[in-house]
């Protein structure tokens, strides 16, 4: 064979393996959620409000166990970044709350463990839940004034 | 036939005429006074264009004779056996340069094709450290695995509609749900 036929035989004999060969294998990003966590106090007054932050809970809030308020107020909105396995804490206007997540679930599902203290410390949900992302989860309980305390989450 | 008689004057004025044919020449030109204007005519005209191509050659620098003759020597002389592996090496890329430009357009072409399917692969593959977000109508319910309320008694309720689920974890106190 002449060198007019072997030689770009053997140049790429050499390119393609040089081109296709895979890429030095780099550390995975870590798993990683935008978790959106709303503090919501519930009562019920003479005409029924809700925050215009809370335009995607409204139509819930129609429903039981909400039914029983009207007003529906915005204590406080914080983004946060989870990193899995790792806790991170959100204070809230009436207690704390920590979330960790878990894991990603067949791309679309957030697995997360979420506890929540009152205001006065004392822990009074622990819980593990796989939600897809864009749902909510929203964790309620009575106040003694026969208002409710609410902290809805969803992540991205 | 004065046409050839004319190139019979040319050869003879050049030299390239026969014994036999010079002799007639030369005796035409003793009895014919035209052919031997001709003859005078055409040696000047052969003066002429010998002296204007000598003046030519003189314009030509003398290095320039040198490198054509260094030239010419060089491909006619034998090669030399042995010039050292990097001339053998230049000597061949030389040769085959025609070979070696299309073999490394070719592999230039093969790895760039590579390079950009690859990068279109790792653009397909799906994103770590963020989930997607499926339309409502396609997310799963959710799902608890464990729900612990120290003091009091958890509910769980689903609230689907065409905005997805809402998943509601109320937490009643336990005298409260005694007292249900």
């Amino acid at each position: 064979m002449s060198a007019r036929r072997w030689l770009p035989v053997l140049m790429l004999l050499i390119a393609i393996p040089a081109a296709s060969a895979q890429p030095t294998p780099k550390q995975p990003p870590p798993v990683a959620v935008s978790c959106e966590f709303l503090e919501i106090s519930a009562s019920s007054g003479a005409a029924p409000a809700v925050d215009a932050d809370l335009e995607k809970l409204k139509k819930k809030f129609k429903k039981p166990p909400f039914s029983s308020w009207n007003v529906f107020k915005l204590l406080m909105k914080a983004d946060a970044k989870l990193s899995q396995k790792k806790a991170e804490t959100i204070k809230l206007k009436m207690g704390t709350a920590t979330a960790t997540l878990l894991g990603i679930v067949n791309t679309s599902n957030v697995r997360l463990t979420i506890s929540i203290d009152d205001a006065s410390g004392k822990n009074f949900v622990n819980n593990t839940a796989t939600f897809a992302g864009g749902d909510y989860l929203v964790y309620g309980h009575s106040l003694p004034n026969n208002e409710g305390h609410l902290l809805a989450l969803t992540c991205k | 036939m004065a046409a050839r008689d004319d190139i019979e004057l040319m050869q003879h004025a050049d030299g390239e005429l026969d014994d036999r044919a010079a002799a007639d020449v030369d005796a035409r030109l003793e009895r014919e006074p035209d052919a031997r204007a001709k003859a005078d005519a055409l040696g000047q005209i052969s003066e002429l264009v010998r002296s204007h191509l000598e003046l030519a050659a003189d314009d030509v620098p003398a290095r320039s004779f040198d490198a054509i003759w260094r030239k010419v020597d060089r491909e006619i002389s034998t090669p030399e056996e042995d010039t050292g592996l990097w001339a053998r090496i230049t000597g061949w890329l030389d040769r085959h340069r025609g070979h070696v430009i299309t073999g490394a357009v070719s592999a230039g072409a093969v790895a760039a094709l590579a390079l950009l399917l690859r990068t279109t692969e790792e653009a397909r593959a799906p994103r770590r450290g963020a989930i997607d977000v499926q339309p409502a109508a396609l997310r799963v319910a959710p799902e608890i695995e464990s729900l612990d309320t120290p003091d009091g008694e958890g509910t769980v309720l689903n609230l689907e509609d065409e905005d997805g689920h809402t998943t509601v974890i109320w937490v009643s106190p336990a005298d409260t749900v005694e007292g249900i």
